[in-house]
């Protein structure tokens, strides 16, 4: 059989996508590497001149960088716990609220929706809802009594709305992977708790928050890791104003590269979120394995 | 048997679920419901909850000419072929590449399963990364701006996802079956059409689904490296603009119409889809 397979060497079905890879992704990646090194913009119409570190040593005095980087801390930090929470209610309420189970499969799949609406389209249709003039949410707070908010106006609050859109659309993501993790746990546990006579809530705790504690590291991994590469929502919600209040990084990069056409900088910057994304994976991930 | 506050934390938990329910379909209702309002409905206060319904917003953004002259109509012609020869591109050379990591891994530089990991790290890479080199080499190629710039940049990040979940469904057919192919003397090309392929079409029906929903839903690298000539649906979505205004009704429309094709494909694949939207972490 060995002889066999070197006979007829299969290598050449897995070359053109290696190939493909290799070219789009990874001379792209080195081409970049290259680019942050260089001074460049395209706005003067200089040929691009090397100046090896400055570009990095200029990002950490930059004070927008920065801010945009506690910005994205307080957004997936509050940001995914807000998911992780709301996702566990909705995988409970749906695990154990709907006996029928041909029900819970239509309730399930209608609440994963939200993920698969193309994130510009959630982002619109939040930002008509925010709207300060004609949005129904703002109707609907002054009618009842509440204060009026104007969502996308004010500096202070922006971000969160963003973020609110956010947590509507990338929810179910929780849910689903809770929700699997939900099926996996042995029904013998809850069967013994039941015949002990614990109560609900107990049995939550005890029993259920426990056994989907790998299925909860990984969901909120997942979604970190997104968060970091989040953009589409923001563009189009608030385009990181009023002024700069809610500009995450990505934001950021995408306008110096293709508005102040600062692309060295740019560049510069892109690899400095990519490097902090690997060392906060790694340190979650080292984390994840000591508890 | 059933204990009272058992009963009261049942009907806390279907409450919380109805709840739930329409969280999740209210702000896809209000889009539906903007584009089939009239221009004074959309701009009104109290909000119009069930208007009379008026289509022609979506009757303008489905057809080749019309007020605005088809550019919804274009826009989604444009994600269409995109997101079909993304999807293509990425399926079928995905498909070859993982079946030889998964049953020749020995063929594979650095062996087939820290291969399938290696080529996954690069989905996670921020989009943003390679999108600043890639528009520059696009440029100098001067491909900014066609359905190939788009389809061939989405296939970065594609490939590789399609690599990782198809190996994955590879890995779960029993090897005798693969061994016996073998045995018998199968070539590894007809030992992958004749039977992996036909083993693994659920897995590859979820694949091509998710490439491309991947495809059809993306925004950055579209806005990016397209502008006038190719405008995805997505692009037009946040950027359409009629008489210096903002065009509610006519994003409402064109949104809904986008939104329809990914959901579709997910209801009738819903059983199929967790493992590939949750990366293989979930069987």
């Amino acid at each position: 059989m060995q002889a066999r397979r070197r006979f007829v060497n299969p290598v050449w079905m897995f070359t053109p996508g290696f190939l493909i890879i290799l070219v789009i992704s990874i001379v792209p990646l080195i081409f970049s590497v290259y680019i942050s090194l260089n001074a460049w913009s395209l706005a003067g119409g200089k040929p691009p001149e090397l100046n090896w570190g400055l570009n990095y040593v200029w990002m950490v005095t930059d004070p927008r960088f920065l801010d945009s980087l506690v910005r994205l801390a307080y957004y997936a930090g509050v940001g995914v716990s807000l998911q992780l929470i709301l996702g566990l209610i909705f995988s409970t309420a749906i695990y154990d609220g709907i006996r029928s189970a041909r029900m819970r499969s239509i309730v399930l799949t209608v609440c994963l929706t939200p993920m698969l609406v193309a994130p510009v389209a959630a982002g619109f249709s939040w930002w008509m809802m925010d709207h300060s003039t004609y949005g129904v949410i703002n109707y609907y707070f002054t009618a009842v009594g509440l204060p009026y908010v104007d969502w996308l106006g004010d500096p202070r609050i922006a971000l969160t709305s963003v973020m609110i859109a956010e947590i509507w659309q990338w929810t179910p993501f929780m849910m689903l992977i809770l929700y699997a993790g939900r099926l996996s746990i042995p029904a013998s546990l809850y069967e013994a708790a039941e015949l002990d006579g614990a109560r609900s809530l107990l049995v939550f705790r005890r029993i259920t928050l426990p056994s989907l504690k790998k299925f909860i590291a990984l969901a909120v991994l997942l979604r970190l890791i997104d968060s970091y590469k989040f953009i589409d929502t923001l563009f189009i919600m608030t385009h990181g104003g009023p002024g700069t209040s809610s500009e995450l990084p990505t934001l950021y990069i995408y306008v110096k590269a293709f508005e102040q056409l600062q692309l060295g900088r740019a560049a510069a910057l892109s690899w400095a979120i990519t490097l902090l994304a690997i060392i906060a994976g790694n340190i979650f991930l080292k984390m994840q394995e000591r508890s | 048997m059933i204990q009272k506050s058992d009963l009261v934390v049942r009907l806390v938990f279907i409450v919380v679920a109805a709840v739930i329910v329409l969280w999740t379909l209210f702000p896809i209702y209000w889009l539906a419901v903007t584009g089939v309002k009239t221009q004074t409905d959309v701009l009104t206060s109290p909000p119009v909850w069930f208007p009379k319904p008026d289509w022609h917003f979506y009757r303008d953004v489905l057809s080749e000419s019309g007020i605005s002259q088809g550019v919804g109509y274009i826009a989604l012609r444009d994600s269409l072929i995109i997101s079909m020869g993304t999807t293509l591109l990425c399926v079928i050379l995905g498909a070859m590449a993982a079946y030889v990591c998964s049953v020749f891994p020995a063929n594979v530089p650095t062996g087939g399963k820290s291969m399938a990991f290696t080529i996954l790290t690069f989905r996670m890479f921020p989009p943003i990364v390679p999108t600043i080199p890639i528009f520059w080499l696009f440029f100098l190629l001067g491909l900014l701006d066609t359905h190939l710039s788009l389809i061939i940049a989405f296939t970065t990040f594609n490939l590789p996802f399609a690599i990782y979940m198809m190996k994955t469904f590879f890995d779960d057919i029993p090897r005798p079956i693969v061994d016996a192919g073998l045995v018998d003397g199968y070539s590894p090309f007809k030992l992958f059409w004749k039977i992996v392929l036909p083993l693994a079409v659920p897995g590859l029906v979820s694949v091509t689904a998710l490439c491309f929903v991947f495809a059809w839903n993306e925004f950055l690298m579209s806005l990016i490296l397209t502008s006038t000539a190719v405008r995805p649906y997505t692009v037009l979505l946040a950027t359409w603009m009629t008489a210096m205004e903002i065009a509610w009704a006519h994003r409402a429309a064109l949104a809904v119409v986008g939104i329809i094709p990914p959901i579709i494909l997910v209801w009738i694949l819903r059983d199929r889809l967790v493992r590939g939207m949750t990366l293989g972490a979930v069987r």
